[in-house]
């Protein structure tokens, strides 16, 4: 993990553009950008105003049309695919709105499949995965299959996998977009205290704005571009 | 991890994988069937054409398979070919008279095929590939007196066991050589061809209507190990006198060659043609499994697997299709060719079998080398077939797959 303060992310002048029938839609507009360790930022705005792409973005999924991304030190579009890969798989870590865990695998595994991606050895997987369950509430549900667990618990176990390999950064879009209220306040409370707790580094993109009092700062995005940006 | 998870993946849809897994079964079952039944049939036209020939090599003067007359002969006492027939890799060999004549009772003739043999030296049932139904054979061992002929041949003659026939057919000095013959056997062939042109008399009786001493008109031989085939061919040629010359059966007898290398063909046919109707069950299986998880690919992709990796799950996925539907397919195929035990009886279709020189019982082998081709070419090429649409569901993108409905 980064020492606090330290540049986490960087984003230089990105651009973007999305063309859809026939229109070019701005997704990025010269936005930059400066993250540091132990950040837990709320990237807020409507619906269409670049959060979800900015977030591709910073994650390697999507190339900008210009700018550049830099995780810690990686220039991002310097990297080859596999790079990419290689880097979403070890710097950082992804809590998605659906989809989020392996239907076949237990919560357990879920969390572990990271560190196993990653070659760690098993003990430490089944140690560090079973600790991260306990942290974030699900103890005694290791074996459950997705199927048998809420949705607000499948969130859960997908915050343990983001963030039990340490990574640089998470990346969340819309984490709580399929949650009831209670579980989504209960959710951002994990990821509150797990960016006190572990110093991890948290982009929740939402559009809710309830969520904008679990963090520490607060961008709000408007047709591809930076509208404000504070701190608490 | 990874196996793991193409194990579990494999049974997420429980119907899918089964009724696949079976498909590969009845489909491996099908081909070892269909592999071992035409293997079987090709034994028993080999069979029969080495019965019929008989033996697995023949010497004859240079001219005499396009004149089988008498002028055709040589003398099997030759030293070279005495010592040359005494090689290990022959098992046995024995010394014919075969040259056309014609037959005669008190009231229709024949032109036959005239057979002496020394009965004692040659195969033993069925002999030349007939059955005796009357009589013996006695009179074709050394020193007999006597002719055995072929059901069809003596009904057509009107003749009977104990009725004597004319035989009559050029003699070594180029005249006519006639004598008199008491019939003491008469046999049955499923060719009836053969009843009704081959007749046998002894070896000796032979070369003593013809006016010879001890010359033939073929020496054939049976070798121990038919894959050395070639090689004793070649041993024998090399030190042959030039009057002579050593032909294997499949030249002799150049149909029965060339029907039993299209065979051998014709099973892999069948192997690629059953094959290629159960790709399209395993492509469309694969396509099917891809496209249901296509959001669970996009979010493996997006969480940092490497397509290989996408690709290694796949892949091990179709190798436990592929592998639980061999062995589902190798063991209902070793049940069916167990409860056929001595073969399907085609009675019904024997005059056909009989034309093509098959015996009316189709019996299957299958063979060690004939299992792991089948085997293999299933594995490998069903892998192959499975890797096409796993390569593509590497190359999707992460977020569109992850927003795929």
């Amino acid at each position: 993990m980064n020492k606090p303060n330290e540049l986490a992310v960087c984003c230089r002048d990105l651009n973007l553009t999305f063309y859809q029938g026939g229109a070019a839609i701005k997704g990025l507009d010269h936005v930059s950008l400066e993250i540091h360790s132990g950040d837990s930022i709320c990237l807020s705005g409507p619906p269409g105003s670049g959060k979800t792409t900015l977030l591709n973005v910073m994650g390697g999924l999507l190339s900008p049309d210009s700018g550049q991304v830099l995780i810690g030190e990686q220039n991002l579009s310097d990297m080859k695919a596999s790079e990419l890969a290689n880097l979403r798989l070890r710097d950082i870590g992804f809590v998605f709105q659906s989809y989020n865990l392996v239907p076949v695998l237990s919560a357990l595994e879920n969390v572990g499949f990271i560190m196993e991606m990653q070659g760690r050895p098993k003990p430490e997987i089944e140690s560090k995965a079973k600790a991260m369950l306990d942290r974030v509430g699900l103890s005694g549900l290791y074996d459950r299959r997705p199927a048998q667990l809420s949705g607000g618990q499948q969130q859960r176990v997908a915050v343990a996998r983001a963030i039990v390999s340490e990574p640089t950064l998470v990346l969340a879009d819309e984490p709580t977009a399929n949650l009831d209220s209670q579980t989504a306040l209960q959710l951002m409370e994990l990821f509150q205290s797990l960016n006190k707790d572990f110093g991890t580094t948290f982009v929740i993109a939402t559009h809710d704005t309830r969520i904008e009092a679990y963090t520490n700062r607060h961008i709000r995005m408007q047709d591809g571009r930076i509208e404000s940006d504070r701190r608490d | 991890m990874i196996i793991q998870l193409a194990w579990r993946n494999l049974w997420r849809n429980k119907e899918r994988s089964a009724l696949m897994i079976s498909a590969i079964g009845i489909a491996v079952c099908a081909m070892l069937f269909l592999v071992a039944m035409t293997r079987g049939f090709m034994l028993s036209l080999y069979d029969s054409g080495i019965e019929a020939l008989p033996g697995h090599i023949q010497i004859h003067h240079p001219s005499y398979l396009d004149d089988p007359v008498v002028d055709h002969r040589f003398d099997p006492n030759d030293h070279t070919l005495t010592k040359l027939l005494e090689a290990p890799e022959i098992e046995r060999w024995s010394a014919r008279i075969k040259v056309p004549a014609v037959i005669s009772s008190e009231y229709e003739s024949r032109g036959i095929t005239l057979l002496g043999i020394e009965a004692d030296k040659e195969p033993q049932h069925p002999r030349h590939g007939y059955t005796l139904i009357e009589g013996d054979d006695a009179a074709l061992h050394s020193n007999g007196d006597g002719i055995v002929l072929g059901q069809a041949l003596a009904d057509k003659l009107e003749t009977r066991l104990g009725k004597r026939v004319v035989l009559m057919t050029q003699s070594a000095a180029g005249g006519l050589a006639e004598r008199g013959i008491r019939v003491t056997g008469i046999y049955h062939s499923a060719l009836t061809a053969r009843e009704e042109t081959e007749v046998y008399i002894s070896l000796q009786t032979a070369q003593k209507l013809l006016g010879l001493t001890s010359e033939v008109s073929e020496i054939a031989l049976f070798v121990n190990n038919t894959s050395m085939l070639e090689a004793t061919q070649a041993n024998l040629t090399a030190d042959l006198a030039p009057s002579l010359e050593a032909l294997r059966w499949d030249e002799i007898n150049e149909y029965l060659g060339a029907t039993m290398k299209t065979m051998d063909q014709f099973i892999y046919i069948i192997v690629g043609v059953v094959f290629l109707t159960l790709s399209f069950a395993l492509v469309n299986t694969l396509v099917m499994a891809i496209y249901e998880r296509t959001p669970e690919i996009g979010l493996l992709l997006a969480l940092g697997l490497k397509p290989r990796s996408i690709l290694a799950c796949l892949s091990i996925e179709s190798m436990w299709l592929i592998t639980l539907g061999m062995l589902m397919g190798n063991a209902l195929a070793l049940a069916n060719l167990y409860l056929m035990g001595d073969g399907i009886d085609l009675s019904g279709v024997a005059e056909g079998l009989a034309m093509m020189g098959a015996s009316p019982y189709l019996s299957a082998d299958l063979s060690f080398h004939d299992w792991a081709i089948t085997n293999a070419l299933v594995f490998f090429l069903g892998l192959t077939t499975s890797v096409l649409p796993a390569r593509k569901a590497t190359q999707l993108d992460p977020i569109k797959a992850l927003h795929a409905s």
